[in-house]
């Protein structure tokens, strides 16, 4: 098991929690809460270890698309590349439901 | 060539029936002597199968191809459920396998069986679970959807058994969802994995994206 840890400047703050996936084989759960800093902050709990810049390049993509002002956790339990951005992208897409 | 269903394990012909982008790991040339199995994951099946190879460790995972007729023995997780009572005594003690066998009330109406480091235990023989081992179940959809309630009493119970890791997958062909992820209802949609990666839907009980 691994803690990761990112920060991404960001420009669009989010002014309620989302909560969307499962941790279960092949998948994620994200949190994103509301903050009062001026950067997104991501604590990732990953069951698979040595991925870190697997993970930076998806995030980093991610926040160029949606920079989102959040707080953000991830706990991850072997998520491909391709999952972690569907659920990043899929809790984007809720909130902007909500709004 | 023969329809094969994701999470099923092979049995390869020979070593030449394996083909892999690059060099195969040597923790993987290690493990095909002891045991030369590989499991089918999801994508196209055309004239080869993609499949998985694992390790003792759980970063140990590498993906490679299997010829048309490479192989042999197909095992679903059904089948290597059908295993357990030959299962070596003392492994069996294993917290991982005493949690299987607890399941088989709760899910006996069901078509399920184990995925995961404990199918491929039960397969091969090799000591690949550990006492902490997530307990994989792979659950044929049933012809009749669960409600919401229904999913999450069965997710639950599920959980008072086999403890947080342990899902349920949903699968259908190349398909599969989490029953959890459906019990819970966090979003309008969820996420199903398909032959081509995973996509979202509002439907999973009906699905019929891309084969």
């Amino acid at each position: 098991m691994e803690k990761l840890h990112f920060k991404y400047q960001a420009t669009q703050p989010i002014d309620h929690p989302v909560h969307i996936g499962v941790v279960a084989s092949g998948d994620l759960e994200v949190i994103m809460k509301p903050t009062d800093k001026t950067e997104s902050e991501l604590n990732i709990v990953t069951g698979s270890d040595g991925f870190k810049e697997v993970w930076q390049n998806v995030l980093t993509r991610f926040f160029a698309r949606y920079p989102l002002l959040a707080d953000f956790e991830i706990n991850d339990f072997g998520a491909t590349p391709g999952v972690v951005n569907l659920r990043l992208t899929q809790a984007m897409e809720a909130l902007k439901d909500e709004q | 060539m023969e329809r094969l269903a994701p999470h099923t394990l092979i049995r390869l012909s020979s070593r030449a029936a394996l083909t892999a982008a690059g060099a195969l790991p040597e923790w993987a040339e290690a493990m095909l002597k002891e045991a030369p199995y590989v499991i089918v994951r999801r994508g196209a099946q055309v004239d080869r199968y993609p499949v998985g190879l694992r390790g003792y460790q759980k970063s140990e995972r590498f993906a490679a191809f299997v010829t048309a007729d490479g192989y042999s023995d197909p095992v679903t997780p059904q089948q290597a459920l059908t295993l357990l009572p030959q299962l070596d005594p003392v492994r069996a003690q294993l917290p991982a396998f005493q949690k299987l066998v607890q399941l088989q009330p709760l899910l006996q109406d069901f078509d399920w069986g184990v995925g995961g480091s404990l199918q491929f235990e039960l397969v091969t023989g090799l000591k690949m679970a550990r006492p902490g081992s997530d307990v994989d179940v792979i659950m044929n959809r049933p012809a009749q959807p669960l409600s919401y309630a229904a999913a999450l009493r069965l997710v639950q119970q599920l959980q008072v058994i086999a403890g947080a890791h342990a899902d349920i997958q949903v699968v259908h062909g190349q398909d599969g969802f989490s029953l959890e992820e459906y019990a819970q209802q966090r979003d309008r949609q969820i996420m199903m994995k398909t032959a081509n990666g995973p996509q979202l839907t509002a439907n999973p009980w009906h699905f019929a994206g891309e084969r």
